[in-house]
């Protein structure tokens, strides 16, 4: 009983800090601590790809992790779009979906300081465009993770990847080939709404989605 | 049931943090260190004895040099007077000084421009010694362009032989101009590398890549360095990737075979290690990079730090290559943080956090001296530069009034930083330095100025 009075009081407290921050630069600091979860053999899994194969690049080693916690972290495609072989022409030709798709690829919003999705409605979207890749396995997409006006410029160029990249993961937690999701980061640079509202900065807290068919 | 006692200590926990959290939000006021004297100069109007250069156009050049005294952060010009015009006209100044006259004016040195047969000579008089000390025949074109170059090597000159130092007067700045927006056919979203003089004349745009080109770096900030190269971050292929350009060539080159986005690169100032943010893990990490002489990249791009469910970004090298700042939330919100550069060990360091007062730190810079770094930091909600001191390990705010001021970068005298400000309907570039707290904007017209960064040359 009494860890469950101090566990209600720091929620309540944690909550209030949370509050007190209204910038896009803080996206999804808040939640950061409600996700924490053991590593699953799926995250090992996920560990031993981006370790175990010929990478690109020198890792981290991330070992510290495992007696932290993890998060879903997971590697880009190594292909790279638009490089000679890659098979894929560069991500500036994936296109929007046209119209008998762009009911299933329609974009998803965040909360001011998130980049979790918490709306059943968008994690439904997320759920059909996961079944319409499944179902497509020619089908690319790019994962374009996007910041209102508020947040630093430059911070948020590294911040928007971090809502491409949980979108990302959340389709490859629902089966699709992680190798046919790429992220781009456009942070505050590219604003589909030029105001400077509340409702301006909500439609620019997105991930957009493009499509490439391969052939 | 849960004692009394027990509830009492846990509100008095709660009260504890929550005051602890409203010091946080507190205004914090730093006084500038704004103590140096700034020696007092007269500059006279550049005078003709032949009618080759019109008035106008040595009017440009006046204000050339003027605003790179004015502006140089150890002298001030004093206000033109025409009779002290008329006395440096009439007199043979070399044979004629008459210092008392320019010590009632509060003039330390007096700097008098003649002009003739196309070459400019400037004398400059001591007011308290008396000496004189005389630049001659310095060459003029009548471009424009090329002969402001020439009045910013004449203004460094002057600053060394009055106040011993390096000017920067003949520097340039690099920075990115995005389209204007709202188009008749639409949004236009593109942006290109432009460079300026660090009066912001002279401006000229370097990429045409009719893509989206933004945070521009020199890939060497060595003075002795012949090499104009700088990297950049381009859209062209959908995804940011780094791109490496001259100042003479309109397109640049990848130069990392990395998966995924390329973000915020930044050059040590031996030119040797290139650190970068990327998301080639599934997370916005810092990256290291060695670089050869040439400029080819060595090796494969190391991983230097990562945190889980954390955002890095924005790193910065310390003079010697050893250390980098770099943005991180992984406590909570955006600070800066320490991290020594190794290219072997592959642990995960532990960083050392430096920006302590504010919320919001960002794009931090570390000045070429070593002993600065300046960054961004929302104070009471306007995003301010601040300098951090790394002797004396505190905080200052450097600048106030409207504006979010952004992207500070340090000129090589550790003395000037060049930042954007960005209101809802415009970003341009402003200069700053340490002795003189008032920012001076550069830039004007149409398109996002940001992102600046500065050069040697």
């Amino acid at each position: 009983m009494k860890l469950r009075v101090y566990t209600l009081l720091t929620v309540l407290l944690l909550g209030l800090v949370g509050c007190s921050h209204h910038s896009d630069s803080l996206a999804g600091h808040r939640t950061s601590w409600r996700h924490k979860k053991k590593p699953t053999a799926k995250d090992n899994d996920l560990f031993a790809r981006r370790y175990g194969g010929d990478e690109e690049f020198i890792p981290l080693d991330e070992g510290d992790l495992h007696i932290r916690f993890v998060d879903s972290a997971i590697p880009q495609p190594k292909i790279i779009p638009g490089a000679p072989g890659s098979g894929l022409p560069s991500l500036d030709l994936f296109k929007k979906a046209l119209a008998d798709l762009a009911h299933i690829f329609q974009n998803v919003y965040f909360n001011t300081d998130e980049y979790v999705v918490r709306s059943p409605e968008y994690m439904q979207i997320i759920d059909r465009i996961a079944g319409y890749l499944q179902k497509h396995p020619n089908t690319f997409i790019s994962v374009n993770g996007h910041c209102d006006e508020r947040g630093s410029e430059a911070y948020n160029l590294a911040l928007g990847t971090r809502r491409s990249n949980y979108i990302r993961s959340l389709l490859v937690e629902r089966g699709v080939d992680p190798d046919h999701i790429h992220s781009v980061s456009y942070g505050k640079e590219q604003p589909s709404d030029f105001g400077h509202s509340p409702s301006a900065w909500a439609h620019n807290r997105r991930v957009e989605f493009k499509l490439y068919e391969k052939e | 049931m849960l004692s009394r006692f027990a509830i009492l200590k846990f509100l008095g926990l709660l009260l504890l943090i929550g005051a602890v959290g409203l010091q946080a939000e507190e205004e914090i006021r730093v006084e500038l260190a704004t103590q140096t004297q700034l020696s007092s100069l007269y500059l006279s109007n550049i005078e003709a004895q032949d009618p080759f250069f019109s008035k106008e156009y040595l009017k440009s050049l006046h204000k050339t040099i003027y605003f790179d005294l004015q502006h140089s952060g150890y002298s001030k010009v004093l206000e033109k007077d025409e009779n002290l015009e008329n006395i440096l006209l009439q007199s043979q100044i070399h044979t004629s000084f008459q210092a008392e006259k320019w010590r009632k004016v509060g003039a330390v040195f007096v700097l008098k421009a003649l002009v003739k047969e196309q070459k400019l000579d400037l004398f400059i008089f001591n007011v308290k010694t008396g000496s004189l000390k005389q630049f001659e025949g310095i060459p003029l074109t009548g471009d424009l362009p090329s002969d402001r170059v020439q009045m910013h090597k004449l203004a460094d000159a002057v600053i060394k032989t009055i106040f011993g130092v390096e000017g920067i007067a003949h520097s340039h700045i690099l920075f990115s101009v995005q389209a204007p927006q709202g188009d008749a056919q639409g949004r236009l979203w593109r942006s290109e590398i432009w460079q300026c003089d660090w009066d912001g004349d002279n401006q000229k745009q370097l990429t045409f890549e009719q893509s989206y080109s933004i945070t521009p770096t020199f890939l060497s900030l060595d003075p002795k360095s012949e090499s104009e190269k700088y990297l950049y971050v381009s859209y062209k292929s959908g995804q940011p990737k780094i791109y490496l350009s001259t100042l003479k060539s309109r397109m640049g080159k990848p130069i990392l075979e990395l998966r995924g986005n390329q973000l915020l690169p930044a050059v040590s100032k031996q030119g040797n290690l290139l650190a970068f943010i990327s998301d080639a893990a599934g997370r916005p990490d810092l990256f290291i990079q060695q670089i050869e002489g040439n400029g080819q990249m060595m090796g494969k791009p190391k991983q230097l730090f990562s945190f889980p469910r954390a955002t890095q970004a924005s790193p910065t090298f310390s003079p010697d290559g050893s250390k980098i700042a770099f943005v991180s939330d992984k406590d909570g919100t955006p600070r800066i943080y320490i991290l020594p550069v190794s290219l072997e060990q592959n642990k995960r360091a532990q960083p050392l956090l430096i920006t302590k007062y504010n919320r919001e730190n960002t794009c931090p810079n570390w000045s070429p001296d070593g002993k600065k770094i300046a960054y961004s930091a929302k104070t009471n909600d306007v995003r301010q530069i601040w300098i951090y001191d790394l002797v004396t390990e505190e905080e200052r705010q450097l600048t106030t009034g409207p504006g979010n001021k952004e992207n500070p970068c340090w000129a090589a005298n550790s003395l000037h930083l060049v930042f954007n400000s960005t209101d809802p309907d415009s970003s341009e570039l402003y200069l700053v330095n340490l002795n003189q707290p008032e920012a001076v904007k550069i830039t004007q017209g149409a398109g996002k100025k940001h992102y600046p960064t500065w050069g040697t040359r």
